[in-house]
């Protein structure tokens, strides 16, 4: 069996004591802002990027996944006890979560999504062992046409399950035009520097994270996030699920980790919206759908498993192809193409030991994540109590250090300053800017394909549709254009609707 | 300390719109200078161009469809976002001249600002806590190339 062969290559990759090491400490920390509300993967994985110019690239990557998919088993806690999500994505958890908490079935609660989390995670691996030489292999035959077109439905999916798709497309847009900024590759053009040296190589991706998900959330939280009314305290038994519990959430679990692998494996689109369309599925299929929103144990165990499964497969497209699965995945993309690995079709072939010892990592950090959370959770809900008025003061000074490390520029600094401010009036007229990091990383990459074919074709952009891979990824990508243009359309209506109604009552 | 705050009741779609538009005829304005050359030799002004139209093509969209949403109101904490943004320059100001302690120090005092709880002696032990801590970790334990202290 190639499987067996291949993990076998992963095993002795992994299981040395720096890997081990390193997939402990991400693992760690990932729970760990995963817990505390008001600081995500996103703003831990940006604050680490200045860390991995100091260890390999292997390592860091490793380290990086740890915290990504660390923080999705962390992020439930603080939505069961205290309704504050931890992480975005953990959002739904806290419909059905916190009431289960104050009819005193938190212990319960936070079984079953440590379980869910486990559940989905395992169905992301499998999916991600077994798909992914065949995704590689169909990846070999990409040009740049197809690479374009791939990108493009990307950011398309990114924006088609948003809140607003317009907004969520202006993100996307504005990230691409930040992402002009500096030397262009083909013409050696200086662009839109505005007299700053510092910026021709670019503005940098760093500060860019840093302001966006460090400074604009920083900003946004201080005095609104109050843990101090937490005094949970439960035992071992108290946890345990009874039977009614088990026969209700396996299968949730079950349709949850299919939902999260679906939209994890699919370019652009990750945990969140996975979480969400799995609460949304479970809701549906209900006997009685009354009992969600008081407490139903499949509202938690569904979206649990789902964005698990989504942080799995989201390695798929990552790592195959070189296109990030969803916006943390673009982040550690930028991380590798910043080491000088390019993930693309050859990953697997050419370097097999990074391939198959992150994913022999992944397991390990899911057993390991198990433990941190179900023994250990004590310590974790102790952690919660943290105030966040003595943690963002020392997240400011971290995320100045790390600008000004990458570089050792000043300038840095300011531009995180700018971008902060920014990201703040962005989140104030309810943009998600999440969705621009994903423009700004894949800006470059996109530019560089649809030249490049276009430069082939002779400026025809035919090649785009006589080529028949690209041609089908274009009518995806169209019939997803068509459905969000719908849906918006059907919304606003709706919502005018019910104005006039209002207003004639 | 109570913190200013600026409480606007406006529709924020417009707003957003405006705001979209603004930074793509900027953008588009500023884009000119670069050659725009054609389909099959782009010039470095080809996509910023058209990324500028695109952007202002949704501002205009978002703003003209706001009227179908109701206006709600947006809380700016201004104080909030000074406090941050001075604590941050503060730091990059000192760190060069100062060292990483000293400019960490005086930059936890300041963001500490914020908190609306905090009191005088938390803020100080925090302030050496977190100068101490960033000292230990940048400096003695990953090595980074920055001053620790004046000279």
């Amino acid at each position: 069996m190639d499987v067996i062969a291949n993990l076998g290559i992963g095993l002795q990759a992994a299981l040395t004591p720096t890997m081990l090491w390193y997939c402990f400490i991400g693992v760690l920390l990932g729970t760990f802002i995963g817990v505390l509300p008001g600081i995500g993967p996103l703003a831990a994985i940006s604050l680490l990027l200045p860390i991995t110019y100091y260890i390999g690239p292997e390592v860091a990557i490793v380290m990086l996944a740890g915290v990504y998919y660390g923080a999705q088993y962390g992020g439930s806690t603080a939505a069961i006890l205290l309704r504050l999500p931890g992480t975005a994505s953990s959002a739904v958890a806290c419909i059905d979560g916190n009431p289960m908490a104050r009819n005193g079935r938190a212990g319960v609660a936070l079984f079953i999504t440590t379980i869910a989390s486990f559940a989905g995670a395992i169905t992301g691996l499998i999916i991600l062992i077994f798909f992914s030489p065949y995704i590689a292999k169909l990846g070999l035959k990409f040009g740049s046409a197809e690479y374009f077109s791939l990108m493009l439905l990307g950011l398309v999916a990114a924006c088609t399950f948003s809140d607003s798709p317009l907004k969520g497309g202006a993100m996307v847009v504005l990230g691409l035009l930040l992402s002009m900024i500096g030397t262009d590759v083909n013409t050696g053009v200086i662009r839109y520097t505005f007299g700053f040296s510092e910026l021709s190589s670019g503005l940098s991706l760093v500060a860019l994270a840093m302001g966006i998900f460090g400074v604009a959330d920083i900003i946004r939280n201080i005095n609104t996030i109050d843990t101090s009314r937490l005094n949970e305290r439960f035992t071992m038994r108290s946890m345990l699920p009874n039977r009614d519990d088990w026969r209700l959430s396996l299968p949730s679990m079950a349709r949850g980790s299919a939902i999260g692998s679906f939209f994890g494996t699919l370019p652009g689109t990750g945990a969140s919206i996975s979480s969400f369309m799995a609460y949304a599925t479970e809701k549906k299929l209900a006997k009685n759908p009354q009992r969600f929103g008081k407490g139903a144990i499949e509202g938690v165990a569904a979206p649990e498993a789902a964005n698990n499964a989504s942080a799995q497969t989201a390695f798929v497209p990552t790592l195959t192809l070189g296109i990030p699965g969803d916006i943390t995945m673009a982040l550690i993309l930028g991380a590798l193409i910043i080491h000088g690995i390019t993930p693309g079709p050859q990953l697997i072939t050419s370097q097999p030991e990074l391939f198959w010892g992150l994913i022999v990592s992944f397991i390990i950090g899911n057993i390991l994540l198990v433990l941190f959370n179900i023994p250990m959770i004590g310590v974790w809900i102790s952690l919660l109590k943290i105030p966040y008025r003595l943690l963002y003061p020392t997240i400011l000074i971290f995320i100045s250090v790390g600008v000004f490390s990458v570089s050792n520029s000043i300038f840095d600094i300011y531009t995180v300053i700018g971008i902060g401010i920014l990201g703040y009036v962005l989140n104030m007229l309810r943009f998600d800017p999440a969705p621009l990091l994903l423009g700004f990383i894949l800006g470059p990459l996109m530019e560089e394909h649809f030249r490049r074919a276009l430069l082939l074709s002779r400026g025809s952009l035919d090649t785009f549709i006589d080529r028949p891979i690209s041609l089908t990824i274009l009518i995806i990508t169209g019939l997803a254009v068509c459905f969000i243009i719908a849906s918006s359309v059907r919304r606003r209506l709706r919502a005018l609707r019910t104005a006039k109604e209002s207003h004639a009552s | 300390m109570s913190m200013s705050k600026l409480t606007l009741k406006v529709n924020h779609e417009l707003f957003g719109g405006l705001l979209l538009i603004g930074i793509g005829a900027y953008a588009y304005y500023h884009g000119q200078q670069y050659a725009f050359g054609s389909l099959a030799r782009m010039g470095p002004g080809f996509l910023p161009q058209v990324l500028s139209i695109v952007l202002c093509a949704m501002g205009g969209i978002l703003a003209v469809t706001s009227q179908l949403k109701p206006s709600s109101a947006i809380d700016l904490q201004l104080g909030q976002v000074l406090v941050v943004a001075a604590s941050m320059a503060l730091f990059a100001l000192l760190l060069r001249p100062a060292g990483l302690a000293p400019a960490a120090f005086v930059g936890v005092l300041v963001s500490s600002w914020a908190d609306r709880e905090i009191t005088w002696p938390g803020r100080i032990t925090l302030a050496l806590v977190v100068a101490t801590l960033s000292s230990l970790i940048f400096i003695a334990g990953l090595g980074m190339n920055m001053p620790l202290w004046w000279g």
